[in-house]
């Protein structure tokens, strides 16, 4: 495993496009965690709070422990981002074919998917310590009375978003390796994601949209609750339901399958 | 043969479409043999190597490395070149070589060897998007080496170069096989494959047409060219000889074909008997571009 993680480092640690996109998304992401409550609350709160006749209490989006849902929403909003870059450095593999040279090599065909499947791991790893570092940072500051207990308590949204990269990672990858084109993988991820899902869950009815690809991996983080939204009586999750892990974790393995499937038979 | 062969192919068949790429192919390559793959375009070879590549998937058929089914263990010890070169543009040729030496299981010690055997070692750090079509191949050929393959897989690698890339690339390839490693090498350019090769096989449309040492099909037939006052006495004399197995006139000459070694003295002789005087009397070499040439037009005849 040590070996095929060598491999990938060696082909993407000079590249300069991966470098590129890499820290744009790192300081994107920053930017993003930094900037959104200043954001928010110049755009949509000071207006309505002005002249309104109840007072919105002022808060803090980076107070513990909410900053971990509040955070990790907002990051989720990105992953298309992390999806295109493993699109484009796999399908780049096929038309430099050098998937080719490394099979003719010794590379078993597995192995190859094996040594994408460790990119994306490891790329939805270094994505949540890019949420995490910031999202720490921010809460240590704007959080009043500091207990390791009110640090801790909604970690769990971390793991959650781990999942959440690796199951839409697994999808980017699947189509990756079914199309082999970049340009067109990138169109097709972009189409499914951005229209094509939404236009399928319109049809269907709601319990049963819950079981498609994207919406599962993005339900799994709910919209956080705000002041704002109690006031309105509407109240979302702030739990990480079972049922959309397992639906996730169900679809990263079908993917990962599929990949697998697809290197057995076919001439590359 | 008591050595057991390097590769044995056993009736690899494999389809794209309905086209029937390679159709029952048979061969064996043993130790020490730089085996020519001869063909027109398109009559299977590449198929053919990369299915004992691991890269395409024949329908039908086996193959063994070193009589043991094949794998990816086994690719580690085969150096291969096929067709054009595969590499990241963005990297440098060393930077490349260290992945395949990764792959490969191989030192990266033996990089610095490699580019000095292919004579790349000054350009080792550029990126390989900025090599000539000469140095692109000749760094395949450097990823080939690494890992000391006992054996060479080399297809078309002269495909695409100037004359002097040729000459380079194929005195390359002389000084890799007086190592006494086992080449399997494809072309369409027979003299190449004639002057590097001990063996050949000889496909078109899937099919092997023939397979056997270059030595014997060079000698298999003689040739003789002939000329005298009368071209057609002359060709009614030597019909009547046993030993004359086909004739036919070219520009002027009438060219003989015999089915054994006969000396030109003794023709002469015997036409002279038969009041025949030649005024020109010559041994034809046979190239194996001519022999190439009749093998095919027996097949469509």
């Amino acid at each position: 495993m040590l070996r095929l993680i060598k491999i990938d480092f060696y082909k993407y640690s000079k590249s300069r496009t991966f470098w590129v996109l890499f820290i744009t998304y790192l300081v994107t992401m920053t930017a993003s965690i930094v900037g959104i409550e200043q954001f928010l609350n110049s755009t949509m709160l000071s207006k309505v709070g002005n002249d309104s006749a109840i007072p919105i209490p002022k808060f803090s989006f980076y107070a513990f422990p909410y900053v971990w849902h509040n955070m990790a929403y907002l990051a989720g909003m990105f992953k298309i981002f992390l999806a295109l870059i493993i699109v484009f450095f796999v399908s780049n593999e096929f038309s430099y074919r050098t998937l080719r040279q490394n099979v003719m090599n010794g590379m078993s065909r597995n192995q190859f998917v094996w040594s994408k499947v460790l990119f994306v791991v490891l790329l939805s790893l270094a994505a949540t310590l890019i949420l995490f570092f910031p999202s720490l940072i921010m809460g240590l500051i704007k959080t009043k009375e500091l207990t390791s207990e009110i640090i801790t308590r909604k970690l769990f949204f971390l793991p959650a978003y781990f999942l959440e990269l690796m199951a839409f990672g697994s999808f980017a990858l699947f189509i990756a390796f079914l199309l082999r084109r970049s340009a067109l993988a990138i169109g097709l991820l972009a189409f499914y994601y951005f229209i094509l899902e939404k236009i399928i869950a319109y049809y269907l009815p709601d319990n049963i949209a819950a079981f498609l690809p994207v919406k599962a991996m993005g339900n799994m983080i709910d919209v956080p609750n705000s002041a704002l939204m109690k006031l309105f009586g509407v109240n979302f999750r702030e739990y990480v339901a079972t049922q959309d892990i397992l639906v996730s974790s169900a679809w990263m393995i079908i993917f990962v399958a599929a990949v697998f499937l697809l290197m057995r038979k076919r001439d590359i | 043969m008591t050595t057991p062969p390097v590769l044995s192919i056993n009736n690899l068949t494999k389809y794209y479409g309905k086209l029937k790429a390679l159709d029952n192919l048979s061969l064996e390559v043993f130790p020490g043999e730089i085996l020519g793959f001869l063909g027109p375009n398109g009559s299977g070879k590449t198929t053919t190597l990369g299915i004992l590549l691991g890269i395409l998937k024949a329908d039908s058929g086996t193959f063994s490395w070193f009589g043991n089914p094949p794998s990816h263990e086994q690719r580690k010890k085969i150096g291969a070149l096929l067709e054009t070169p595969l590499f990241y543009p963005y990297l440098s040729g060393y930077d490349n070589l260290k992945i395949i030496a990764t792959i490969k299981d191989a030192p990266l010690s033996e990089i610095d060897e490699v580019l000095h055997i292919v004579g790349l070692e000054e350009r080792r750090g550029s990126k390989f998007k900025t090599y000539s079509l000469g140095m692109k191949q000749r760094l395949a050929i450097a990823a080939a080496l690494l890992g000391k393959p006992e054996v060479m897989i080399l297809d078309e690698p002269t495909n695409g170069l100037d004359p002097t890339g040729i000459v380079e690339i194929r005195d390359l390839i002389v000084k890799i096989a007086k190592r006494g490693m086992t080449i399997v090498l494809a072309s369409h350019l027979l003299d190449e494959v004639e002057k590097i090769c001990t063996h050949v096989v000889v496909l078109e449309r899937g099919k092997k047409l023939h397979a056997g040492s270059v030595s014997e099909v060079l000698r298999s037939s003689v040739t003789i060219e002939l000329a005298a006052y009368d071209m057609e006495a002359l060709q009614q004399a030597l019909e009547e000889e046993a030993f004359v197995v086909a004739t036919r006139p070219e520009a002027g000459l009438l060219i003989v074909e015999l089915n054994r070694k006969v000396e030109t003295s003794e023709i002469n002789r015997l036409l002279t008997n038969k009041g025949i005087y030649v005024s020109h009397l010559a041994l034809r070499k046979k190239s194996l571009e001519n022999y190439f040439l009749e093998l095919l037009t027996e097949q469509h005849a």
